[in-house]
């Protein structure tokens, strides 16, 4: 090892393998990365259940400007977006990056950058939403300095993230390692493009619409997957099922999710092809879907057992069977005469948080399971608290799913029966709509578990439990 | 612009893309890329962290036993060679 | 080879990428760009501006569509919601609000619909005063409570008393309408495209 790769100044010490030093160099990063991750989890899921009681209770809390529904709906999405589910992802990302390139990480300083621009952008963002300032679009509501301040730490982690697997030191580029580079490229296009001034009327509906659904096709979801891709052969000891499909699955992906966002106007006056493109684009998504189906699975099969001694197994092909699950949702809910029904409905809502929660938020716990004791050397206290998080989160999203997805179902099917006045598609919802804020209560105690335990954490604090494998390494300094 | 043009266009474009993605595909298979491409789905493992060994047992997994016997690529595709 | 390897990669994903945006905005942008205003439509007055203004910053996005459906793709037009939008209604939207929620009903003619400026107001002010039932939110701090006069009295004062059925309204106190919720019902009177298009 020449100096220039131990930037971290390390005792050259060859019982280290590359693995361990790789994760030490990117430890306090990471570490920044999640905790404030966590610290927006908590804010959003607060959000979130607000604005699923005010459903239930109209007027509760009805005499705060801050606290509508309008105002909380928007910050609890923008919160969990760009601050749980962004950040996790981000911590996720260059610590997988430094892992399969088995380098240390380069341009450490960006990373901090990154972090500290983030969560102003995501603060000034959140305050401007609740005070009022809202750009009136979904999923681009924060004003434009926000959303400069949220570009610039992108850029920042792309760069770091981009110049660590150029310095790698390995022969193979893994799969995971593919859908991390697209994504840190595509991301900050897809943002600023969308982000531009420029647009106005039904245009502007179709580049919004194009990046809101793209923002989960080039960030959200390849994050997801490269984190699957990596954490399921990883901790069952067994190379992916099929390499070959991987790469299938890689291009297929890029090539057909590019093109899905408009079916969110169908109906919409919006040229009809533009709709069909869209449409088609949908359900030809179930190529890339059906292979990575079959490796993830197909990985995992034969290794049942080992879901009950890993936490990170558990949460990570919960997410992997949900990804499945919501794909194949999504490439239906397409079709017209299915979004004839679902569309304007609730029904989508409860599509959205099988994907963000189901799939993707489901990973990330996963992987932070995985990472937080390689990076704090501190191994998880309390396993049977894990527990309680995975079933009450898991329970929590079952129920909201269901009941969103019943409710929303009756309710299409109210307010396409033009004998029934419009009121009764709103009644007809309510029975379900206390099950959702149900399951928002469930959810919310399996994140304040999530978040007791991952404190201890961060403070290697707790019961001292017996030492893994990765502790009896020599003992390092921490950078 | 009218839309039969701006059509041609995105035709042209299609094809222009396709070939070179044609091209590209061409390309990678004389090079031999696709050749022993499993070999990428063992740079998760190393010698500390070989196939077969659970690398997450929180819940108190019983150790892991020996790596399998069928342990193709193994070996020959080493990741990265340990420096003294 | 690695190199070339590499740049073909990234090529890829940016070949990708660019074709989903060119595909998805930049020809229809290139489309829709032709097409003019709706011939009966008229740009926002600047109290209109201002309510849209308020529309925005209260979310009536997330609960509140603005475009109607074609016959045969859902029941907008057997419940008289107006004939299907086009995108020549839409040429002064900035930022468009065509939305992808009916938890209420859609409102592209709701000044057409409900032309009462007293009925939106009373609606603002406590939704559940007017339609029982209802889940939306009341929107209070778009009023003023004050002393009960005659409403000779706050007339002459230049205020808009809103007629709150009893029982809504604290007992002893009118309720006076502020120029934001006067705004917010000129915009939404404002949203009557019942013109006829080609």
């Amino acid at each position: 090892m020449n100096p220039e790769s131990n930037p971290l100044k390390i005792d050259e010490s060859p019982e280290l393998s590359a693995r361990v030093l790789s994760d030490i160099s990117v430890s306090r990063p990471v570490l920044a990365f999640f905790a404030f991750a966590v610290a927006w989890l908590l804010i959003g899921t607060v959000f979130g259940l607000t604005a699923s009681l005010k459903f239930n209770f109209p007027d509760w809390l009805g005499s705060f400007p801050a606290l509508t529904f309008g105002r909380v709906r928007p910050a609890h999405l923008n919160a969990i977006m760009y601050g749980w589910v962004s950040l996790a992802s981000a911590g996720c990302a260059i610590w997988l990056t430094v892992r399969l390139c088995q380098v240390e990480v380069r341009w450490r300083k960006l990373l901090y950058a990154s972090v500290l621009l983030w969560n102003l952008g995501l603060l000034y963002g959140t305050i401007s939403i609740l005070t009022g300032n809202n750009q009136g679009l979904e999923w681009l509501e924060f004003p434009r300095g926000a959303a400069i301040l949220i570009a610039v730490a992108f850029v920042c982690l792309s760069l770091s993230i981009l110049r660590t697997f150029h310095a790698r030191q390995v022969k193979h580029i893994y799969v995971s390692l593919w859908y991390i580079m697209a994504s840190v490229v595509w991301f900050p296009l897809l943002y600023v493009i969308a982000n531009l001034p420029f647009y106005s009327g039904v245009t502007q509906a179709a580049v919004n619409w194009w990046f809101a659904h793209n923002a989960i096709t080039v960030w959200f979801t390849p994050i997801g997957l490269a984190a699957a891709y990596y954490f399921i052969p990883k901790v069952v000891g067994r190379p992916i099922y099929s390499y070959y499909l991987s790469l299938l699955g890689f291009w297929s992906f890029a090539l057909f999710y590019n093109w899905n966002g408009i079916h969110h106007l169908v109906g919409g006056p919006l040229p009809t092809w533009l709709i069909s493109v869209s449409i088609v684009a949908s359900v030809l998504m179930f190529i890339p879907v059906i292979t990575v189906a079959i490796n993830h699975h197909l990985t995992t099969v034969g290794h049942f057992d080992k879901l009950r001694y890993s936490p990170t197994l558990r949460f990570v092909v919960f997410g992997a069977m949900c990804y499945t699950a919501v794909s194949f949702q999504g490439s239906i809910e397409a079709l017209r005469s299915f979004s004839e029904i679902s569309h304007f409905t609730h029904y989508t809502i409860g599509h959205a948080h099988l994907g963000m929660y189901a799939f993707v938020t489901m990973i990330l716990f996963g992987a932070i399971y995985y990472t937080m004791p390689r990076l704090t050397k501190w191994e998880w206290p309390y396993p049977v608290l894990i527990k309680y998080h995975f079933w009450l989160v898991a329970l929590g999203i079952g129920l909201y799913v269901g009941s969103m997805t019943i409710g929303g179902i009756l309710q299409g099917l109210y307010m396409n029966d033009a004998s029934r006045p419009f009121i009764s598609s709103v009644e007809v919802t309510q029975p379900y709509l206390l099950a959702r804020s149900l399951a928002g209560v469930l959810i919310l105690i399996g994140h304040l578990i999530f978040i007791y335990l991952f404190s201890l954490m961060i403070l290697r604090r707790g019961p001292e439990r017996k030492a893994p494998p990765w502790q009896e390494e020599a003992e390092v300094i921490f950078p | 612009m009218s839309l039969p043009l701006a059509g041609l266009i995105l035709i042209l474009i299609a094809l222009i893309g396709g070939v070179i993605a044609m091209a590209a595909f061409i390309w990678a298979v004389r090079t031999k890329q696709f050749k022993d491409l499993n070999a990428g789905a063992y740079v998760i493992f190393d010698e500390e962290e070989p196939v077969g060994k659970v690398t997450d047992n929180i819940f108190g997994f019983p150790e892991t036993k020996k790596p399998p016997a069928s342990n193709k690529g193994r070996g020959k595709h080493e990741s990265r060679k340990q420096s003294p | 080879m690695m190199f070339i390897r590499l740049s073909t990669f990234f090529l890829g994903v940016l070949a990708t990428f660019f074709l989903g945006w060119a595909g998805l905005t930049l020809i229809p942008g290139i489309q829709i760009r032709e097409i003019k205003p709706s011939s009966e439509l008229k740009p926002y007055t600047d109290e209109q501006f201002s309510g849209r203004a308020i529309y925005i910053r209260e979310g009536c996005i997330y609960c509140h569509s603005q475009q109607t459906r074609p016959e045969g793709f859902g029941a907008d037009q057997l419940r008289n919601w107006g004939r299907p939008s086009v995108p020549g209604d839409y040429v002064y939207d900035k930022p468009h609000l065509l939305g992808t929620m009916r938890t209420g009903p859609d409102l592209f003619n709701i000044g057409a619909r409900q032309p009462s400026e007293d009925w939106h107001l009373i609606h603002l002010y406590n939704p559940r005063a007017l339609s029982p039932g209802s889940l939306m939110p009341p929107y209070p701090w778009l009023f003023k409570e004050e002393d009960e006069f005659s409403k000779e009295v706050h007339a002459a004062m230049g205020k808009k008393v809103v007629p709150v059925p009893k029982g809504f309204a604290p007992e002893g106190k009118v309720i006076i309408a502020t120029q934001e919720a006067l705004d917010l019902v000129a915009y939404l009177l404002s949203l009557n495209h019942t013109y006829p298009v080609e």
